[in-house]
This record gives structure tokens, sequence and C-alpha cells, in this order.
């Protein structure tokens, strides 16, 4: 699914924010990336939401060397991944609803095709009486909701999260995670970066952790 | 469900200070093409009309009347194979042609030449050396003119002004060029973040250019209207207008357009929303290309 070696990356002329990261992520596997502010996480997740390139290393993603790969067939390979940023991004004249409708949309899909499915998943997420409101007029959490269900509507292979809970209230975060979980179980391989100790251990699935640019894999305890 | 919102969100004071440059580009645009079309037409009726005739002048300082030289002149000319008609000029017309520049003196007793005008039928006409000779044995001192140095300044002129007008139309169109490039660099740097997600999240630079492009689209079918509607009335007022419509008591040629005239006219606006499109989309996807 996922290959990084030995990957280093900075911006522009700066040091690196990422030194000799490598990691496997494989087909329906569900991680949790850890570390404190500035450790790196959201850089490594613009690496592996194809926003940026890394500066050094391998990397390869759904069986393509990402070195190898022609720009022209980066955004077939950008739609296979749903991704919750972590200041939301949605955009501002739209929506609600036509925010989360915004993959199938760009994936070329007939508004016909996917109404049902996008006012099921808002509803899912608690805002289906918001589903006409603008992201202006929602609450932190309400965006946040809606972000996560735009980066899940279209049922990617590879799910990305940047502090998907961070805005949320504990109940809707249980929510939130037991939405992932069951994508996970469809298929969807998982990645979640957060500070949340209690959400990495309620499930208890494997971490990676990140320190200074680094990557290091933390042991595992209890279930598995 | 309300149909689908556009992607990137209205502008409206930016989107009609835009609309008004580009409109009066196409007003600019519309006005040299209906000027240059009108002088190119009646440049090609008036070198049409003179390379038809000639006009033989039979000088008042003969030892024979000029009257009498031109009687003998036009007796000789209509023999030859190829004339249509030979007219000889009265005084009266004569008086009346000198009258805008002399205004209204008497002009009897001003040893004025007679004027003979001479119209050919078909292409087998006589030589001009041949009209030459012929002139000049009728009626010593006579001398025949057949307007090539008239018609050769009139095609000079007329290709001079076409070749300013292409010129014009050149550089109107790469100011609106140049306008659009701005105006969409500006686009996609006030939407930058709509475009960063759209482009995060998969979408094909066409798709994204699209956006764009039907943006500028509509600006230029919409400013290329206005434009074109502005060219047309001051073109109708210029067709209206005496002198231009006349030619004037100076004898200058007709300003009028051909309803063939029209369509290209029409073109612009056409031209214009083409070029927007167009140059929106390269804009865009160079902007886009160079994105991670």
């Amino acid at each position: 699914m996922l290959h990084l070696e030995n990957v280093g990356m900075r911006y522009g002329m700066g040091r690196e924010v990422l030194s000799d990261v490598t990691l496997t992520l494989a087909p329906g596997e569900f991680r949790f990336l850890t570390g404190p502010s500035g450790a790196g996480k959201t850089s490594l997740l613009k690496l592996l939401y194809l926003a940026e390139r890394p500066s050094r290393g391998l990397m390869s993603m759904f069986g393509r060397d990402l070195a190898l790969t022609p720009r022209q067939e980066l955004p077939a390979l950008r739609r296979r991944i749903g991704v919750v940023f972590q200041e939301f991004r949605l955009l501002d004249h739209l929506s609600a609803y036509e925010n989360v409708a915004l993959p199938l949309r760009i994936a070329g899909r007939k508004p016909a095709e996917y109404r049902e499915d996008v006012e099921e998943l808002l509803s899912w997420v608690g805002l289906g009486d918001r589903m006409q409101a603008r992201p202006p007029t929602l609450s932190g959490g309400e965006k946040q909701r809606v972000a996560i269900a735009r980066a899940v509507v279209a049922k990617p292979d590879l799910l990305l999260a940047d502090e998907p809970t961070g805005s949320i209230d504990p109940d809707m975060g249980e929510r939130l995670l037991r939405l992932f979980v069951e994508l996970n179980r469809l298929g969807t391989t998982v990645l979640i970066a957060t500070h949340d100790r209690h959400l990495v251990e309620s499930l208890g699935v494997r971490e990676w952790r990140l320190s200074g640019g680094s990557l290091h894999e933390v042991p595992q305890k209890g279930r598995s | 469900m309300a149909a689908r919102a556009p992607l990137l969100p209205d502008e409206h004071e930016g989107e009609w200070s835009l609309t008004g440059v580009i409109a009066v580009m196409c007003f600019l645009a519309c006005l040299t093409l209906g000027i240059a079309l009108a002088v190119s037409r009646a440049s090609a009726v008036w070198s049409e009309g003179l390379s038809g005739t000639g006009t033989i002048l039979v000088p008042a300082d003969g030892l024979v009347s000029p009257e009498d030289g031109a009687r003998a002149v036009a007796d000789a000319v209509r023999r030859l194979p190829g004339i249509a008609e030979v007219r000889i000029v009265s005084r009266a017309e004569s008086d009346d042609m000198l009258r805008p520049w002399l205004g209204n003196v008497s002009l009897d007793g001003l040893p004025l030449p007679v004027l003979v005008a001479v119209s050919f039928e078909g292409s087998a006409r006589p030589a001009n050396a041949e009209m030459e000779a012929i002139v000049a044995a009728a009626s010593p001192g006579a001398l025949w003119d057949d307007h090539g140095v008239w018609r050769e300044d009139l095609q000079r002129l007329s290709a001079m002004l076409s070749a300013i007008s292409l010129g014009v139309l050149v550089l109107i169109a790469l100011a609106a060029v140049a306008t659009i490039v701005f105006a969409t660099r500006a686009g996609l740097e006030s939407h930058r973040e709509i475009v960063e997600v759209l482009h995060h999240i998969g979408a094909r630079n066409q798709f994204i250019a699209h956006e764009f492009e039907r943006r500028f689209l509509l600006l230029g079918l919409k400013a290329g209207a206005l434009g074109l509607l502005l060219a047309v009335g001051v073109l109708l007022l210029f067709a209206n207008t005496d002198m231009l419509a006349s030619g004037g008591e100076f004898y200058l040629p007709r300003l009028s357009l051909a309803a063939s005239d029209w369509p290209w006219l029409v073109a612009v606006p056409l031209a214009t929303s083409l070029i927007a499109t167009v140059t929106a989309r390269l804009t865009v996807m160079r902007v886009i290309g160079r994105m991670p």
C-alpha cells in the first residue's frame, strides 16, 4: 500500500523536518501516528497525501514508485486517498452537503448517483439538519465532522487524518472513531495522526511515534 | 437539491472592472475592424470605378478652341474598340466640380480645359500609349489620363490602413491576453485555498482549469457583446453622418459597411471570449503545474 525508505524532507532550503523515515503501511492496516507538536506529523501526512515531495529517499504508493510516476497520473492516486486536514480546509462558499460531495464531483460522478450517500453520511455524523449550512456558520466540531465526511465519502483505499477528533466532544469522537474502524473493516487502510492518548489506547492498534523528524515503532502493550 | 454551485465563488466587484476593461478592448477592436472594412470597401469600389474609365483633358491654350478639340478627340476615340461611352463634360459640370475649391464666384472667362469622360467595356481596351497617340493626334496638347496615379495612391492608402488596422487589432489582442493572464493569476491567488484543496483531493489540472475557463468564457462573451453593441452604435452614427455617408462635396468615397461585413464584427466578441478562455486555461495549467 505505502512504503517509505530513508525518506528525508525539507521545506525550501530549511533544515530537514523528516529524517530517514522508513515505514510500510500494509493494505487494511490501522495505525496511529503520534508525537509532540512540531515533530513532523503534519509534514509526514503531507508527503503521504502527495502535497509535498520527499527531498530524498524512496517512496512508493499503491505499487507505484512516485519518483517514476508522471505528474499527470498523481491526481488519480490522490483520489484513492481520503484526507482529514488538521485545519479542516472546507470551501466556505459551498454548503456542508456540497463540501462533502466534492470528492465525488471531482471523480465525475453525477449528483443523482451520490445524493443519497452524502445525505446519509451527513446524518450519520450528526449534521442531517445542517446540510445546507455554509462552513462559516458551523462550529469547530461541526466543521471537523464535515471534513471527516468529505474524507470518507468516496470510500478511499487510504484514509489519512490529522487530529481528526481535536475539536469534537468525547462522545462524537468515539462515534467518528467507530466510523474509521468500520471503514477499515471494509478494506480502507487508516493512518491517524493524533495527540490524544485516550484515542490511541482505546483501540490498541499499532503506533508510530515521530520525534525530532525521526520515526520509530512504539512497542505494543496489551491487546492488538 | 438545487443545481451544483460553482467551485469558485462569485466575485462581483473585481469581475465588473475586468468586464469593463475587456469590453473597452472589444469596442476598440470592433471599431478598428469596422473602419478598416469600410475603408477597404470604399477604396475597392472607387478603384473599380476608376479602372473602367479615363479622362481626356483638352487644354484651352491650343490653336483650336478646346470645345472643337474635345469634339475631335471624342470622335477619334469613339471609333476605337472597347469603348462604352465618350462624353464631353459640359462647362456647367466643370464649374460645379471647381466650386468646392473656388467658392461661388463667377468662372466665366476663365480659360478652363474641357474634359472628355471615357468609359470602357470589357477587357479589350486600347493601350495607354495608343490612347495617348490618338488623343494627341486628334487635338495637339490634349492629354490622356487613365486614373492610374489615383488608383495606385488609393490602393496604397487602403493597404496601409489595412496594415495599421491589423497592427492595432494584434496590439489589442495582446493587451487582452496580458490583462486576462494578470486577472487569472489574481483569481488563482485569491482562490489559492480552494485550488489547493481541489488539487490535494485529486482534481485533475484540467478540472480546476475548467472552472476558470468557464468564468472567463462568460466574462469574455458578456464584455464582448457590450463592446460590440457600443461599436455598432458608433459605426451606425458614422454611417448616418452626412459627409461620411455621401462622400461629401469633395467626392470622397462613401464609407459604409455591407451586410457581409457584419459577421466579421460579430466574430470579435467570439474571438475575445475564445482568447479569454484559452488564456485562462493556459495560465491556470501553468500555475497548477508547478504545485507539488
